[in-house]
């Protein structure tokens, strides 16, 4: 069986190939909510965690972002849920000069797109259970994030302020010009590094209703080794960013096309 | 964030280095309970889902294994299922001659293995939900894979008979001289792929109890691509592989060791 060099393949083999290599498509999320709390930590705390290939961005800032995605059109219309970490970056390279959003990890609860992210976009993708978002009675809404059991991680955020259809769009733009970067690395068998880059990928938000506000708090489990493994140093190494202040708290509600075809290798 | 070479790593990088690249482990199954029906098909059809660098094995087996795991360190004690579809095959390269069971595709029912499998050994795993052994009124065994709600494929198995421990001897050696034979391959977006050979991983395995028989039967779902998306590619595959004779059924419990030490790359 020849591997067909003209498709995207993810194994196995014998699933053929999932896209057309000439005509990479954008992934549809035709249903997607957003509830994101950016917050401002120490400099020298996002030091040690970024790849050294990326720089500081302008301001140290770190997004946690929950998304829910229904319509998905590579699940076959089901839904998942996403919560990832990431942290305001520069990358300098020789051909590209750009600012984004450095992801640290991204916990899924479906494992296909866990899958392509690692493989295809370099994003640090692993399994979470996540939370629906919740309001509670005081009108506060919260996700969480929890593997077996055991909480990682959440935020609760007061999004009071209904925003107009204009500011919507605005956001919607935003986001879709705020690329996402990634680190993909891959061990190989007795050799050299399979994968060892910078990448870059971008998807087009467009945004139907949002509310936003400034307070919030991201909170931390404290799991043990003995209850969620070797994923215990993700969170010891979220809790080295301290919240000094809560910048900006986000809901937002509409669809999200992941650009396949603009994703790539930074350089 | 440095980068140390001598270490294992993978995604999420702020992770940390679980073990040394010289020192790559064994992993610990304690508990295993495997349900496996291996059928002869007809060698074409084999050859056509073969990577073109395996050839045939002198005996066109198909082997159709769940396997229940639990007790595993790398996931903090928890376990998990698989359901894996494997062809008899050979490699003849430079320095190797092996020969061993080609994994066609290994559906699990846990993300952390599956990502640890692709990333590492090359091994094609996907997602699924596997059921448990099931015992019918009859007296017949079977076990299943779905995903979200749909068969992808199951085998029945008829009262087994117990086998003493010569037998058991014999098979237990039978077994852990057939390694898995698997090609890894990491696709890039805008490039040749970042991982593209083949791989051969070991396992040591102890039956502590086995029970064989003659007879016994696979059978398929029909998921549409609307329901499975992806999948029902490999559903299809599965099924061009027709029962000719059935070999062998047989379950077993024990344990094994995932030997990450010895997997490598194939030449």
């Amino acid at each position: 069986m020849p591997i067909d060099p003209t498709g995207i393949h993810v194994t196995p083999f014998i699933m053929g190939p999932v896209f057309d290599r000439k005509s990479l498509p954008g992934l549809v999320h035709a249903d997607t909510e957003l509830l994101i709390l950016d917050y401002r930590t120490d400099r020298d705390a996002i030091r040690p965690l970024l790849h050294h290939c990326y720089e500081l961005g302008e301001d140290p800032t770190v997004s946690v972002a929950f998304a829910e995605y229904g319509g998905v059109d590579f699940l076959a219309g089901n839904r998942y849920r996403h919560a990832a970490v990431q942290i305001a970056a520069r990358y300098e390279g020789q051909e590209d000069h750009l600012d984004g959003a450095y992801v640290l990890v991204a916990f899924e609860n479906e494992t296909m797109p866990i899958i392509m992210g690692r493989e295809h976009l370099g994003i640090p993708k692993v399994y979470g259970d996540i939370s629906p978002i919740k309001t509670l009675s005081n009108g506060h809404l919260r996700c969480e994030a929890s593997l077996w059991g055991h909480l990682l991680f959440g935020i609760e955020a007061a999004c009071p302020s209904r925003q107009t259809a204009s500011a919507c769009q605005e956001a919607g733009k935003s986001f879709s010009e705020r690329p996402t970067f990634g680190y993909k690395f891959f061990q190989s068998l007795g050799g050299p590094l399979d994968a060892d880059y910078p990448t870059v990928s971008w998807a087009d938000f467009e945004i139907e209703q949002m509310w936003v506000g400034a307070k919030g708090r991201l909170y931390l489990g404290s799991p043990g080794e003995e209850d969620i493994g070797e994923f215990k140093p993700i969170i010891d190494a979220l809790r080295s960013l301290p919240v000094r202040e809560v910048s900006q708290t986000i809901r937002a509600r509409g669809s999200m096309v992941l650009r396949y075809d603009t994703c790539r290798r930074l350089r | 964030m440095p980068q140390d070479p001598g270490k294992y790593r993978e995604m999420p990088l702020i992770k940390g280095s679980p073990f040394d690249l010289t020192e790559l482990p064994r992993l610990p199954y304690p508990d295993v309970q495997v349900l496996a029906l291996q059928y002869q098909t007809d060698p074409d059809a084999v050859r056509a889902l073969l990577p073109d660098c395996y050839r045939v094995a002198e005996k066109p087996l198909v082997t159709v294994v769940f396997s229940h795991n639990y007790g595993l360190g790398f996931i903090a004690g928890g376990g998990y299922r698989l359901a894996a579809v494997q062809v008899a095959a050979r490699f003849d390269g430079e320095h190797d001659h092996v020969e061993g069971d080609y994994i066609l595709v290994m559906f699990e029912n846990k993300t952390r293995p599956i990502l640890g499998g692709r990333e590492h050994l090359g091994v094609p795993k996907q997602f699924a939900d596997i059921s448990p052994v099931k015992i019918l009124p009859n007296g017949h065994l079977r076990c299943e894979a779905s995903v979200w709600g749909h068969l992808l494929f199951g085998i029945d198995l008829p009262p087994l008979r117990k086998q003493n421990a010569l037998v058991r001897l014999i098979a237990n050696r039978q077994i852990n001289a057939r390694p898995w034979l698997a090609y890894k391959y990491i696709a890039a977006l805008d490039g040749p792929p970042d991982a593209d050979y083949p791989t051969v991983t070991q396992n040591d395995s102890q039956l502590k109890q086995l029970w064989l028989g003659k007879t016994g039967k696979v059978y398929y779902g029909d998921p549409g691509r609307e329901d499975v998306a992806y999948i029902r590619g490999v559903v299809d595959a599965l099924k061009t592989l027709p029962v000719r004779r059935v070999e062998q059924a047989l379950r077993f419990r024990g344990s094994a060791v995932l030997r990450m030490d010895l997997s490598r790359r194939l030449r």
